[in-house]
């Protein structure tokens, strides 16, 4: 037999009856949180457009993504945002590599976010176009823009709603410098994919026409295209300058192979060409193209400025230029690499190079 | 036996507290990894100077944003090389409970060793600063008395040597110059022999300078530089610091000025490694997620010293330019890919 007193009973209920509300609540509170987080996984949009809601999306449009230098733009792009940016930002890459251009930002439009960083030229004024014909003003970020086109957009078609970084034209500059490592340049081909960046070719081919070169610049569409034009020339030229449209690093391997095979000096805008056999590159190098975006998209998403209120911050004639030489391909492709040393002298404040102390003699390879 | 209602009553609501009991703690695993927040660890980053200017903790914070899975929070504690600021700042960090140091640099890593030894709570500390930051104190012998590891750039003489030789082979005679406050200093004579060592070997005959009040002067005289070549500027030393005069005076009775600091536009050759400073932050960060996340302490992890490729830096117009040229062409004898950075101004 079991004798417990009621009073022994009722607080030993008591006890237990406070546990379990206890254990309730907290259950309760637990299955609440977790039908929230089932809410989210189902329903991100409707979180992400809530006001109170801490989270932006971002789109990322350029037209290569095997292109070193836009790689490095857009992941200094992102960095600087989540360094400096106080929301928490996601986002969706948009490459236009082998498609349709008009396709990709026509499919970027159709989803919601809250900002568009957009590489290049083109895509840009696409950009634009397509926001203008569905009526989404999101606010657009553009970096590497030629300012003269800019301006001239602008005033063809003002908006509001675009803002970014743009650069300069800085031919005569650069020919200077191509003129001084090869003194024997007679006829250059001048090859260029994107109407946008026709006129500037064009400024470039004057500029060589008054140093007494002969040009042939070329519309191409497609990277076979380029190649088969550049075969095509290459009893004509001595030299083929690439401009700073976007091709795929076998394409930019590939113009290197033939002009190593024909002789020609391959001139490229992007450092990074001398890896793959070209010549000579000049380019500016670490230029703050995405850390500038992503201040001028934190100022537009979290400071509730208007992108026009945001001026586009021009970073020509800010940067110096780097000259990079592959010695190698410069006896292929016909010019004598002792011309650095008087680019060098002439032209440079700094000679870098990496060596090692077990490097071997490249001299006479 | 007799079974009252209450006792009925009492087995139940047993019954029921178990369930919810079982209920929470499934549901709590459940939550645990996606809804609960997470717990914020504290970072104190030591340094003399601002985090924006330095390209080590940059790509710290870069590397630890990127590929952690815990939140965290920096506190930015500057001293400016002053050493009373320094102690000031660890032991606020050790006060607030943080929960690493990132001590940056020589001053920030001695000051951090000396300040958290004595005190009972010390929290992880990781340094990251040249070899001379930790050679005075055996990092096994800091290991053993805290949570300590360290990131440290590899200095390697002997192969900086070699190369100066080959960019300049008719070099006879080097002069090295130290502060004579730190002639004592233990990471001062490691780094004198490991010259020493690598001069003797490619026959290369050697003088010191010690300079006394390098504040005023260096005390570089005619008679000094009598048959000197090349002025190697040391790096355990506070010498680096006043480069700029260093070369400036040396130049003066022209002779040109070797050093690893690739930044000072006076300083003739550099030769130091490439993207050394991004290669420490990132071993740092893969160091903070290994204590935070795994943890792992900080005494356990091995002092990581990174050696890169080693890169020249040639800034020819400290120099008369014959010199430039013989240089610029061993330098072409050297390399397939070489860059000039060109002047800024336009035609």
């Amino acid at each position: 037999m079991i004798l417990i007193s009621d009073a022994a009973l009722f607080y030993t209920n008591l006890c237990l009856l406070t546990l379990v509300i206890i254990g309730i609540c907290y259950a309760s509170r637990l299955f609440y949180l977790k039908k929230q987080k089932q809410a989210q996984i189902a329903f991100p949009r409707k979180a992400m457009h809530n006001n109170h809601s801490r989270c932006r999306e971002i789109a990322i449009l350029a037209k290569n993504s095997k292109d070193l230098e836009v790689l490095n733009l857009v992941n200094n792009f992102v960095d600087t945002m989540r360094e400096h940016g106080s929301y928490a930002y996601h986002f969706t890459h948009y490459w236009a590599d082998a498609r349709d251009p008009q396709r990709v930002v026509t499919e970027l439009f159709q989803k919601q976010f809250h900002g568009i960083y957009v590489v290049g030229q083109n895509l840009t004024f696409l950009a634009k176009q397509v926001s203008l014909a569905q009526d989404k003003k999101i606010p657009i970020i553009f970096s590497n823009l030629l300012h003269a086109s800019w301006e001239e957009e602008q005033e063809k078609l003002p908006v509001t709603h675009l803002t970014g970084v743009s650069t300069g034209n800085d031919w005569r500059y650069r020919i200077k410098i191509f003129l001084a490592l090869k003194p024997s340049m007679r006829a250059v081909l001048l090859p260029t994919f994107s109407s946008g960046h026709l006129p500037s070719v064009q400024k470039a081919a004057t500029i060589l026409q008054n140093y007494g070169v002969t040009t042939y610049v070329m519309r191409v569409h497609t990277e076979d295209e380029l190649l088969n034009t550049l075969q095509d020339y290459a009893d004509k030229i001595d030299s083929v300058i690439r401009v700073r449209d976007l091709i795929s690093v076998e394409t930019s391997a590939a113009i290197a192979r033939t002009c190593s095979e024909y002789g020609i000096t391959f001139f490229s805008s992007f450092v990074h060409d001398v890896q793959y056999g070209a010549a000579i590159a000049m380019s500016t190098v670490n230029q703050p193209f995405g850390q500038l975006a992503a201040e001028k998209m934190i100022a537009v998403l979290e400071e509730h400025k208007s992108p026009i209120d945001i001026p586009v911050t021009n970073i020509s004639g800010q940067y110096p230029y780097e000259v990079h030489c592959n010695q190698l391909a410069m006896k292929a492709q016909g010019i004598d690499p002792s011309r650095i040393i008087v680019v060098g002298l002439q032209h440079a404040v700094e000679v870098a190079a990496v060596v090692s102390s077990d490097s071997p003699n490249h001299h006479g390879a | 036996m007799i079974l009252t209602a209450p006792l009925l009553i009492c087995i139940v609501l047993l019954a029921i507290l178990c369930g919810t009991l079982l209920y929470s703690v499934r549901l709590r695993n459940e939550l645990k990894e996606n809804v609960l927040p997470k717990k914020v660890f504290k970072i104190a980053i030591v340094t003399s100077l601002p985090l924006k200017n330095l390209g080590a903790i940059s790509s710290f914070i870069s590397y630890i944003k990127k590929y952690a899975a815990f939140n965290f929070e920096i506190i930015e504690c500057i001293h400016a090389m002053d050493r009373q600021k320094a102690v000031d700042w660890i032991n606020f960090a050790a006060d607030s409970a943080v929960h690493l140091i990132v001590a940056v640099g020589r001053l920030s890593v001695d000051t951090a060793y000396t300040t958290l030894k004595t005190r009972e709570h010390k929290p992880q500390v990781i340094g990251m600063a040249n070899p001379a930051g930790f050679n005075d104190t055996p990092l096994e012998l800091i290991q053993s008395t805290m949570p300590f590891t360290a990131v440290s750039m590899g200095l390697n003489w002997p192969e900086k040597l070699a190369i100066l030789k080959k960019l300049m082979p008719n070099i006879k005679k080097v002069l090295i110059v130290f502060r004579s406050v730190d002639e004592i200093s233990h990471s001062n004579l490691r780094e004198k022999n490991a010259i020493i060592a690598g001069l003797r070997k490619l026959h290369i005959s050697w003088e010191m300078l010690h300079i006394a009040n390098i504040e005023k002067e260096c005390g570089f005289t005619k008679e000094i530089m009598h048959d000197v070549d090349v002025v190697l500027l040391s790096y355990s030393s506070e010498v680096m610091r006043f480069a700029g005069r260093i070369c400036q005076e040396a130049q003066a009775l022209g002779r040109p000025v070797c050093s690893i600091n690739t930044v000072l536009p006076e300083i003739f050759l550099s030769i130091n490694m490439t993207a050394i400073n991004t290669h420490m932050g990132r071993q740092a960060a893969q160091y903070t997620i290994n204590i935070l996340e795994d943890n792992i302490d900080a005494s356990k992890l091995p002092l990581k010293e990174i050696n890169n490729a080693q890169q020249v830096i040639l800034h020819h117009k400290n120099t008369d330019s014959i010199r430039a040229t013989t240089i610029i062409g061993n330098l072409l004898a050297q390399s397939n890919h070489l860059s000039l950075k060109l002047e800024l101004e336009r035609v």
